[in-house]
């Protein structure tokens, strides 16, 4: 390691600079203005208003990413699962090419995409009408909550399958060949050797697609705009609508406390890895 | 390779059908896109093996906004933010894989902390920001937040402690200075790192959404997902073949992306470690 403080301190400067102009600045800006009144003096009427207004939205959005990460992680395990354990070559191939593509989808694309998918006019229901799975009059629209669970399992599950598989690929195949031929069945190597090996990479790919989750506004307010809906669609909606930056900010403080469990983790995570190196 | 615990067929068979079945319903939203994009609107919800093929619905999306400026915007902003974000985070990871500085450790905790906030939640306090420094409603206003990326120095310095000290010490030997060691020693060999993080970093940017809405309001700067929200509102109808083909046109560029460099992309992810 140098010691040469100055030179480590300028390298670092620039990037430690915007750093406290749009991060450390307005994070205490918006902590502090989340508790000021109109007279200057403390309050947390703001925080009250937001409770008022958007508790029920609050615990959708929680609901909801919670639900997603869990979705996500079982289609992660079962892709990821399919393409280390499968038998069949040339379905493994299809299957890894197919289930990558949303990688690159935008989220407002994704919700574009899912709101002509699932409406009640949408391909889904004609599908499933033409197949003789529903009647016509059974078909319903899915944009509502389970519209925006759809669309954040199939943006946000190839990012985790991408890294689980890569995970899954990088444990030593005699592992598995051993308990394979001990006569242990695919499933259970999946979830008795495979998984637990690679487990802090699933679990760290799941705790940045909650993250990421909790900031998207494209996806709630396309498929869900109306309540209960996800709070950066309220948070839109008091800047846009009413300039109202103090119940804003109150929101923006209340999602920050929820993706920190999340990003918590992560870091938890991350530090033991660099440990280990 | 035959081996004794082999599944039975029908096992087999069922996995291979489970398999192809997952795989045809991911790509399914995808496949209904194309499908509506380039057929008339008749057809929108109606799959019929003779229906004409037609480019109408890109020429009525193109005409309904100004996606040509759009794309340039994006483009500008993706660049400029990539740009930025390579020099910056270079040198703020190499200071803390390499470099003993007072509050080194105060300092890189600040910056993990960032990790965990998503820059979206601070957005009143830097929409202030940019009031002030006078840049509302410019590219440069929506790039800013995110130039000093706290994932890309974690995921550098992380690079760079991996990376053997003989090799930099070498370098000093031979009479580099530590900027010419971070040139010639750290930059080539975090290769994949920095392909990685690039892609991304643009994919991210593309994509992003919230910011850009509330920090332009025209159209020289808004980029092309901005753009797109004219069709999420009802004055446009509900035309789904307009709305698909001009949903393709915002994202073709990062499928037809994808397709050429999704080798290297995946090669490069796996090999940086984004974990």
């Amino acid at each position: 390691m140098r010691s040469r403080p100055w030179a480590g301190l300028a390298l670092a400067a620039p990037a430690l600079a915007l750093v406290a102009i749009f991060f450390v600045g307005p994070l205490m800006m918006s902590a502090v203005l989340a508790f000021r009144g109109k007279d200057g003096g403390f309050t947390t009427e703001h925080f009250a208003k937001a409770f008022e207004l958007y508790s029920t939205d609050l615990l959708f959005s929680a609901v909801i990413v919670v639900v997603s990460t869990a979705a996500i992680g079982a289609v992660a395990i079962a892709i990821a699962g399919y393409l280390t354990l499968g038998e069949h070559p040339r379905t493994q191939a299809i299957l890894r090419w197919l289930y990558r593509w949303p990688l690159f989808i935008p989220f407002i694309v994704t919700a574009q995409v899912m709101r002509t998918f699932l409406a009640k006019n949408g391909m889904l229901n004609h599908v499933l009408i033409g197949g003789g799975l529903i009647d016509p009059l059974q078909a319903q629209s899915l944009l509502d909550w389970r519209g925006i669970v759809i669309a954040f399992v199939w943006k946000q599950a190839p990012f985790v399958t991408l890294l689980l598989a890569g995970a899954m690929a990088a444990i030593d195949r005699q592992h598995i060949e051993a308990a394979r031929n001990l006569g242990a069945g695919r499933l259970r190597v999946l979830f008795g050797i495979v998984l637990p090996q690679s487990r802090r990479t699933l679990l760290v790919g799941l705790v940045l697609s909650f993250v990421t989750m909790l900031s998207v506004l494209s996806v709630p307010m396309m498929i869900n705009p109306n309540s209960p809906t996800m709070l950066t669609v309220d948070i839109a909606y008091r800047i846009n609508s009413h300039g109202d930056y103090a119940v804003a900010n109150a929101l923006c403080l209340m999602s920050l406390v929820l993706a920190s469990f999340g990003a918590w983790f992560y870091l938890r995570e991350a530090a033991r890895k660099v440990e280990r190196t | 390779m035959t081996h004794v615990y082999d599944s039975t067929g029908w096992v087999r068979g069922l996995e291979t059908v489970a398999a192809w079945l997952l795989g045809f319903l991911w790509v399914l939203p995808l496949l209904y896109a194309f499908w509506t994009a380039f057929h008339p609107a008749e057809f929108s919800t109606r799959l019929a093996l003779d229906a004409p093929l037609t480019l109408e619905n890109f020429v009525k999306a193109w005409h309904a906004a100004p996606f040509a400026r759009y794309f340039i915007n994006t483009v500008i902003l993706v660049t400029m933010v990539l740009a930025a974000q390579l020099v910056l985070v270079t040198l703020a990871a190499y200071a803390f894989a390499r470099f003993e500085f007072p509050g080194r450790g105060v300092l890189f905790a600040l910056v993990l902390v960032q990790l965990m906030i998503m820059p979206d939640v601070l957005i009143v306090e830097n929409y202030r920001t940019m009031t002030f420094l006078g840049i509302k409603d410019t590219i440069l206003a929506i790039g800013l937040p995110y130039m000093a990326s706290a994932f890309g120095i974690f995921l550098l310095r992380q690079t760079f402690k991996t990376i053997p000290r003989e090799l930099d010490e070498a370098a000093r030997v031979e009479g580099c200075s530590p900027l010419q060691v971070l040139w010639r020693v750290y930059v080539p060999l975090a290769r994949p790192t920095y392909l990685a993080y690039a892609l991304v970093s643009v994919s991210y940017h593309w994509n992003n959404f919230l910011w850009p809405l509330i920090i332009t309001n025209s159209v020289e700067s808004r980029p092309v997902t901005v753009g797109l929200q004219v069709f999420a509102s009802t004055d446009q109808g509900i035309d789904w073949s307009i709305i698909t083909a001009a949903t393709l046109l915002t994202t073709a560029p990062l499928l037809v992306g994808f397709l050429l460099f999704q080798r290297q992309f995946v090669a490069s992810f796996m090999r940086a470690g984004i974990r």
